[in-house]
């Protein structure tokens, strides 16, 4: 009998064997399990639809923005002739850039404004979001990258997995199994370790197509601002697929009936997909509830209504405020100060009003991530939340990165206007004419706005909870699954 | 060599098995003969360590299946009434698999020499078992089991739905076996093939051993009415 040699090889690498040795057979079985080659064919089928419409749907609207963008420049460079002020009144208008990574995922940039008017005294709000271009049916969402790694794979994990080992119990292999030296840990840990190492490897083939698209279709200066965000996809989806494969595999191991832990895995899909992050965000929206845009407007003008008003030099504080300027500078009128006050009182009145702007928006960001607070810690019933945000972040599409663009526009007015107040301060200039108005050299002098995106490390620094929910999820799933197969039942 | 001493079972307040005292040397083919219920397959599941006696113990070797089941399951095959297999796989590569499981590595000849000494027709060896008759997986079952060098063997109803054929040929596998010295423990219904196979018999009802007899002694008749008498 040419019967060989029991294997003889140190414990650890012994176990590593066994594992792999189950999971490589897991891996064949699937393989070659009927139907499924067609479903991954249907699967590659849906990535690579969302994968071109996604960046097609990028390169259009970032070529787009960008030619606004430069006709806008166009515009503001060769305005006609007029004062600093009434400049400040027409103002500019910004567009935010598509990030390549909404391709990925949409985050909240459906339903946020792309476009702001920067004008003098006032803060607009961004404008022109894409959903309020299109039809109704956007409600019901769009294909993308994420719903597929968000909604799709995980349905699948649940499907292909449920009956790893319920199967085998119900037709008697797990006997089998167990009786040639398997335990029921081991047998519960190798086949996650192979249902995850396929998924991962999809994961990481998918993420890879993705990236070599917009190194074709896009070219190289995408590619620094996202490889390290792409990494993290990966690793974000990998740990999550790894708690939904593992919870599988132990209900499977735990289960008695078939239909039964079917359905209740479709459920848990179910509630955790849909249900729980539409209710907290309602018990968000309830906890701590906004204040309506009229409200915010109401707030502002009585706010404002008490400061000084650069336009009403009859209001008490103007007329305190000149009064100050007359006393600093030793003279009787305005018209002996060695510059123009209305330039003066214009920047004054700016830093007032951004001053009542600042606190009250702050109010409302405040509000919002209270909000958000709520279902970020709703992640320690439901990873699906944490795993939905962090995609976001790392898309850089949250309602954080669009908190940041607006920061950076009113930065951007900011400095705008005060350059304008300047340039309205000075009697003479060499760039305005005798009525004041400036020149075409002056509007060149003012660099046009550039967002700098968000960096990663930001991105993350608004996720602490979500990054800490995730792991918590791991720690614990593992954690169970390590204690409890021991003291389930076989027969 | 296989023991059960004074093995108890009760679940939910129902006795399974009650004082179950069972010794099958080296060598030696024991049929545990019984209706549904009687206890052959607690005995078993006890055996291999699947559930916990409420008294009593099972030895393979000496060695106490509840206390250290890894050790006696590497002592230990098991042939169940169904040997389902992994349909994907052909016979070859499933007796692959569940051997490294056991922690065997064969070549290629070897596996393929274990199905033909389970008596597995050549050509049915590189076939996905999804083809196979019940009696064609019991085949692969069995070569699973030798391959296993395994000395106590249990095997669950193991000639149950064969066809005579099959069933003759399952019976001069497992004489073969007990030739060879391995502990043969064999749960079935099959009165006239028990007294054909075994070395002794045991007859259960209710969870308990009422008789033990020498297939030597008995004819299949006379078992056939001990039986009769005992259920």
């Amino acid at each position: 009998m040419p019967c060989k040699n029991s294997i003889s090889t140190p414990f650890k690498l012994k176990e590593l064997k066994f594992v792999i040795n189950i999971a490589w057979n897991e891996i064949i079985i699937l393989w070659r399990r009927k139907g499924f080659q067609w479903l991954l064919l249907a699967l590659m089928v849906f990535t690579g639809y969302a994968i071109v419409s996604g960046v097609t749907h990028y390169r259009e609207v970032h070529t787009q923005r960008e030619a606004l963008k430069d006709s806008l420049r166009e515009m503001f460079l060769h305005q006609d002739p007029k004062s600093p002020h009434m400049a400040g009144h027409y103002g500019h208008i910004v567009f935010k850039p598509y990030a390549i990574l909404q391709a990925i995922d949409q985050g909240v940039e459906s339903y946020t404004g792309t476009t702001i008017r920067l004008e003098a005294h006032r803060q607009h709000d961004a404008v022109f979001s894409p959903a309020s271009t299109q039809s109704s049916l956007i409600r019901f969402g769009e294909f993308s990258f994420s719903v597929l790694l968000q909604v799709v794979v995980p349905l699948l994990i649940i499907f292909i997995c449920y009956g790893s080992i319920v199967t085998d119990r119900k037709n008697g292999t797990l006997k089998i199994l167990l009786s040639q030296g398997a335990s029921l840990r081991k047998l519960v840990f190798s086949k996650i370790v192979a249902y995850h190492t396929f998924f991962t490897a999809f994961l990481v083939l998918i993420i890879a197509l993705f990236y070599l698209f917009i190194r074709i279709d896009i070219g190289h200066a995408a590619i620094p601002m996202v490889t390290g965000r792409l990494l993290l996809i990966i690793i974000l989806y990998s740990m999550y697929y790894g708690i939904v494969i593992a919870l599988t595999i132990y209900f499977s191991a735990v289960a008695n009936s078939i239909p039964g832990l079917l359905t209740s895995l479709l459920a848990i899909w179910f509630i955790w997909t849909i249900i729980l992050p539409k209710l907290t965000a309602s018990l968000g929206a309830v906890s701590y509830p906004l204040i309506t845009k009229a409200q915010f407007n109401q707030e502002l003008t009585s706010l404002k209504a008490n400061e000084l008003n650069g336009h009403d030099w009859k209001h008490e504080k103007t007329k305190a405020f000149i009064d100050s300027v007359l006393t600093a500078h030793h003279v009787d009128s305005v018209q002996q100060l060695p510059f123009r006050l209305k330039g003066l009182l214009m920047q004054a009145d700016e830093e007032v009003k951004n001053r009542i702007h600042d606190k009250v928006f702050s109010n409302i960001r405040d509000t919002i991530r209270l909000q958000n607070n709520v279902s970020s810690f709703s992640g320690i019933i439901n990873p699906f939340i944490a795993v939905k945000k962090l995609s976001m972040a790392l898309s850089s599409t949250d309602v954080y990165h669009h908190f940041h663009f607006l920061e950076e526009a009113e930065s951007y007015r900011r400095r705008l206007i005060k350059e304008l107040n300047d340039e309205d301060t000075h009697k003479h200039s060499e760039f305005k004419d005798e009525r004041g108005r400036v020149s075409a050299d002056f509007w060149a002098r003012i660099q046009d706005f550039k967002y700098r995106p968000a960096p990663l490390l930001w991105s993350l620094k608004n996720s602490k909870t979500e990054i800490a929910v995730l792991f918590l999820w791991l720690f614990i799933t593992f954690g169970i699954i390590y204690n409890r197969t021991a003291h389930i039942r076989i027969v | 060599m296989f023991q059960a001493i004074d093995l108890c079972k009760s679940y939910n307040g129902h006795q399974a098995l009650s004082n179950l005292t069972l010794q099958v040397n080296k060598g030696e083919v024991c049929c545990l003969l019984g209706q549904n219920g009687a206890g052959k397959t607690t005995t078993i599941n006890l055996s291999l360590g699947f559930l916990r006696p409420t008294s009593g113990k099972v030895l393979i070797n000496d060695i106490e299946v509840s206390k250290n089941s890894a050790a006696t399951r590497k002592m230990t095959a098991y042939i169940p009434e169904v040997v389902m297999l992994y349909s994907e796989l052909t016979a070859l590569e499933n007796l692959n698999y569940f051997s490294k499981l056991a922690g065997f590595s064969y070549s290629k000849e070897a596996l393929h020499a274990y199905l033909t000494e389970a008596n597995l027709q050549q050509e049915a060896h590189v076939k996905r078992v999804d083809t196979f008759s019940k009696g064609m997986r019991q085949k692969v079952g069995i070569a699973i089991a030798i391959s296993k060098h395994a000395d106590v063997i249990l095997m669950d109803e193991p000639t149950s739905g064969l066809d005579p054929s099959a069933t003759a040929e399952f019976i001069q596998i497992v004489k073969k076996l007990a030739e060879q010295g391995k502990s043969i423990l064999i749960a079935t219904h099959d009165i006239f093939n028990a007294v054909n196979v075994s070395t002794k018999i045991g007859i259960m009802k209710a969870g308990k051993l009422l008789h033990v007899v020498k297939s030597k002694d008995v004819t299949p008749d006379a078992l056939q009415k001990l039986y009769l008498d005992t259920i």
